[in-house]
């Protein structure tokens, strides 16, 4: 399971790193704040850890101040003679009560943003939001239009065969886009395990949680491009599930969620048409790096131990009910998860294409109709 | 329970031994038996907090009943 | 505190016939009863372990120097945290700690062994089978358990056999727990020395005694989590399951139910052990002393209603969130009792800095750091930014290493005398003290910075913005790795014998049992109690 290839471009970022060559860039590898917020909650937190921080140190130096004093003038070879004194009632009362009374200094600020934080009452708008092993999906509720939104960065980047993009690891290929200045409900779900959908500009995250929705919002003040990660482990793929999202000013939400629309009016297949092998399997290739090559890779090779080939394997080759009842209802206690949430279309399209891909070549195409026999 | 002198009183002292991990050991069993019979009882809420009960007033009296005979 | 009698029955040594019929060799370890024995046994144990769950940690890190995926794939990974998580907490700190116990405990209270001798052999002989199920299962189809050391389904259900192997484990080292734990509480509720009264005890004792009270809370409620994670794996039922009517967020209730007075379980015999150093040290009585139990048995009763600020994350009412807030800002207080007594204790003292001192001293600085981000992390608004990220990892690594395991090296070179008979390399101590505290900082201190600016833990590729402070971070890991070794050097060298021959008192203000009998402490001590006035 080791692999060994420090790449020559990891060397040279290595010394670069070193040599902090240009200070921009420099910088931004080296943050240490939280990000800049954008909403009134992540200003909030923001403005409430700097407030305890600020109180912890006053007392850190405080304390520590006392004991360092007492290092360096109680010490034996200071020929300083220990006090014998072991108990002092007032002092342990003073100092029990003290703290006491600075919790409650953080305690009210706290309460009152949290308070904030959980009221999703009247929002302007609500997104469904959905954690899949490992990808998210977002369905606008009100506007009747989904996508799923993947990872974008390269394979070549992340096994260090190409220098590393700018936004390396939080680049996927549709980003959430929402309306500046707006109440956006979040409703949030997972399809599979535990996820959790956090964006730090935001100032929220909650965990994804499979058979139940939970809910959050945010309401971005200013226009811009902003990032997250899944925040609870999920698998392999954990860190490889970013979020992204758009917050784009009110016209240009219309008119990107008129497009939305019109694209899925478009992409609406018709549920009797009769698919030919070869278009089957070029939409299968699609819906196979999207859904399948994490696990199975690209090559149908699979992860020995971990994940299974499909390339001569006994369920795609063998009886085509089988291979469908998996795919469509997953394996129980493995992390072959049920798909079922993919289209008919899809479905057949990809159970055809990895019956015919690779050293596979059963010749055999399977039409949205046998899917949705399957399904009943 | 007052300390016991071993070498005179073995026998009683290993049978106050004996009592004492007994009840330790009941604990531990009707916890572990517990949290999970709490989620066949429905509210897996009130299991949690019955036992969480349980703890405290077990901590108390064990404690408490110790520091009352110092000797 | 005792004070010391005059008695030297444990020198009477020798004189009993059973000494003469000692297995010798291996089948002495394997079968002995004796706690200095077991204590010993512990106390390597713990020590692989550390070595084992190490080595994962630099792997960790190794793969963290960088961007990219250089070492490591992402599931090999996964498996190495979740394996360093379990190993450290259960295979590591836990068996260190009840080592601790089954050397010192029947030493500072004046008994001759603890309560039940086989028993005692039994909980050290689980923890080794538990060691090679977690360690073998690497090598399972599908390898071993990944999902985190918390073991949150459903993704649990998905594992492979390795899974199966860790709930198995994890079994077998809460089994050993409790019956380590029971034999604990009835030592020392029932074979103190006479004269000896629950309040004078020596406060390691103490700590102790509301450890093993908690352990046998809560061991067996991780255990029954365990199990239904079994049964929904294996046997079709649901109680983790939505689908069958289960709920996976109950899982992290029981699981916190247990975990946070673990966290407690962690750090209660290192506050016992500080408090045996510092007195000592500072050749001054430790202040306080009554509220001191009483802030430690305040922390103990706290620990069972703050579980769920693990979980803020989750999407609780708010009123819960609030409740579980403030229950646990109000843990800051007995903590912070404990903390300023140990400042009392040395104020106008006069201390020596030998490296039990170092190592308690440390301790206090960097445990208190660990408290501060424990109380920004406890402060909800902020949790929801700081769950699940690198911050998290730097305040329990704080806590858990600069805390736990200082107070352990503390305890270390405190009874290395007293264990060996003979004094430890004050040099090489002091390096290992301050290279352990320097390194330690360089490895966790970036780590708050990475947790701020947004990296979530258990991830084996991160963003550019992050690099930085990554490879700092790695740098210091394994700078803290190899200083362990000085520890290994330091205590072999008294093993054999090479250095100075220890009196039995070897610190002049030590005044607890243990410094009456001879170094190194004889097979057999306090055959008759001591008188404690």
């Amino acid at each position: 399971m080791v692999r060994f290839p420090l790449r020559r471009a990891h060397a040279a970022r290595l010394l670069s790193g070193a040599a902090a060559l240009a200070p921009a860039a420099a910088l931004a590898a080296r943050e240490w704040n939280f990000q800049p917020p954008v909403t009134e909650i992540a200003r909030q937190q923001m403005d409430l850890h700097n407030y305890i921080m600020w109180i912890c140190l006053v007392i850190f130096v405080g304390v520590f101040g006392v004991m360092f004093y007492s290092i360096f003038k109680h010490r034996k070879s200071a020929g300083h003679q220990a006090a014998q004194f072991h108990e002092n009632t007032l002092v342990e009362v003073v100092w029990t009560v003290i703290p006491f009374l600075i919790l409650l200094f953080m305690a009210y600020p706290a309460t009152r943003t949290i308070l904030a934080y959980k009221d999703t009452s009247s929002p302007d708008m609500t997104v469904k939001v959905t954690g899949y092993q490992w990808k998210w999906s977002y369905d606008y509720l009100q506007e009747g239009f989904g996508f799923y939104s993947n990872l974008k960065t390269p394979l070549a980047q992340i096994e260090n065969r190409e220098p590393k993009g700018e936004h390396y690891l939080l680049e996927v290929d549709n980003p959430m886009v929402v309306p500046v200045d707006t109440k956006v409900r979040v409703l949030i779900t997972a399809n599979d395990v535990l996820h959790a959908w956090w964006v730090p500009a935001f100032g929220i995250k909650q965990d994804a949680i499979p058979g139940f929705v939970r809910d959050g919002w945010f309401r971005a003040e200013k226009i811009g491009t902003y990032r997250g990660q899944c925040a609870e482990l999920c698998g392999k793929e954990h860190g490889y599930m970013p979020i992204v999202v758009e917050v784009v000013s009110k016209d240009d939400f219309a008119k990107w969620a008129a497009a939305q629309k019109q694209k899925t009016a478009a992409a609406a297949d018709d549920p009797g048409r009769d698919w030919s092998l070869k278009e089957l399997v070029a939409r299968g290739e699609q819906v196979y790096a999207a859904n399948c090559a994490a696990c199975h890779q690209a090559t149908g090779k699979g992860v020995p131990n971990a994940f299974p080939a499909l390339d001569g394997s006994k369920v795609a080759t063998g009886p085509k009910g089988d291979h469908v009842a998996i795919v469509l209802h997953g394996k129980p206690n493995t992390a072959m998860a049920s798909f079922a949430q993919l289209s008919d279309t899809d479905l057949a399209a990809v159970v055809t294409y990895t019956r015919n891909a690779w050293g596979n070549a059963t010749g055999e195409a399977l039409q949205p109709s046998d899917i949705r026999a399957a399904r009943k | 329970m007052q300390p016991q002198h071993a070498r005179n009183d073995a026998a009683r002292l290993r049978a106050t031994n004996v009592r004492t991990a007994l009840v330790l050991l009941t604990i531990a069993l009707v916890f572990f038996g517990g949290v999970i019979a709490a989620r066949f009882m429905g509210g897996w809420t009130t299991g949690i907090s019955v036992v969480g009960f349980a703890v405290f007033v077990f901590l108390a009296f064990a404690i408490g009943r110790n520091l009352r005979s110092p000797k | 505190m005792s004070s010391i009698p005059h008695d030297r029955a444990a020198a009477g040594h020798g004189t009993h016939d059973d000494h003469a019929h000692h297995p010798t060799g291996l089948m002495r370890w394997v079968t002995t009863t004796n706690h200095k024995d077991i204590g010993t046994m512990y106390l390597w144990f713990s020590f692989t372990m550390f070595m084992v769950g190490g080595v994962m940690a630099l792997t960790i890190r190794a793969e963290l120097f960088q961007p990219g995926l250089q070492v490591v794939h992402p599931e090999f990974f996964n498996q190495m945290t979740t394996l360093h998580g379990l190993i450290m907490v259960f295979g590591a700190i836990m068996p260190a700690a009840v080592g601790f116990a089954n050397w010192m405990i029947p030493l500072l209270i004046g008994a001759p062994d603890m309560a039940f001798a086989r028993m005692n052999n039994w909980s050290f002989w689980l923890l080794p089978p538990a060691a090679i199920l977690l360690v073998t299962s690497l090598f399972v189809p599908g390898g071993a358990a990944s999902a985190g050391w918390t073991l949150y389904p459903p993704l649990t259900i998905q594992q492979g056999m390795g899974m199966d192997l860790a709930i198995f484990a994890v079994h077998i080292m809460g089994a050993s727990s409790i019956m380590g734990s029971i034999n604990i509480i009835t030592t020392i509720l029932n074979m103190r020395a006479p004269g000896m009264t629950l309040m004078k005890m020596p406060l390691f004792c103490w700590t102790w005694l509301i450890t093993a009270y908690l352990l046998i809370a809560v061991m067996p409620v991780l255990a029954g989590a365990v199990t239904m994670l079994l049964t929904d794996r294996h046997f079709g039922t649901s109680f983790f399951n939505a689908a069958g009517g289960g709920d996976p967020v109950l899982f992290q209730h029981i699981f916190w139910f247990f975990g946070h007075p673990e966290v407690y379980i962690i750090i209660l015999p290192a506050f016992g052990i500080v408090s045996q150093i510092i007195p000592t040290f500072a050749r001054k009585p430790l202040f306080g002393y009554a509220s001191m139990v009483y802030a430690t048995a305040g922390i103990a009763i706290l620990s069972f209603i703050v579980w769920a600020h693990h979980m803020f994350t989750v999407g609780m009412p708010v009123a819960g969130v609030l409740f579980f807030m403030y229950a646990t800002m109000l843990i800051a207080v007995p903590t912070g009792v404990k903390i300023f007594n140990w400042l009392a204790t040395m104020w106008r003292g006069a201390m020596t800095f030998e490296a039990p001192m170092m190592f308690a001293v440390g301790f206090l600085f960097l445990f208190t750091m660990g408290g501060f981000t424990g109380l920004v992390l406890a402060i909800a608004p902020i949790d929801m930014q700081l769950h699940d990220t690198y911050y998290v990892v730097a305040h329990f690594h704080y806590v858990m290493v600069a805390g736990s395991l200082f107070a352990f090296f503390g305890g270390v070179y405190y009874w290395l005398p007293k264990w060996t008979g003979t004094m430890y390399d004050e040099r090489i101590a002091q390096i290992h003290f301050w290279t352990s505290l320097v390194f330690f900082n360089v490895a966790f201190f970036p780590q708050h910075f990475l947790g701020l600016a947004g990296m979530p833990r258990r991830i084996p590729d991160y963003a550019q913005q992050f690099a930085d402070w990554n490879m700092v971070s790695s740098i210091g890991a394994f700078g803290f790795g190899l200083s362990q070794l000085l520890v290994l050097y330091a205590v072999v060298k008294c093993i054999r014998g090479d250095g100075a021959k220890a009196p039995a008192k070897p610190w002049e203000g030590g005044d607890t049992l243990e410094w009456t009998v001879p170094s190194p402490a004889p097979y057999h001590t306090f055959e008759t109690p001591p008188v404690v006035r």
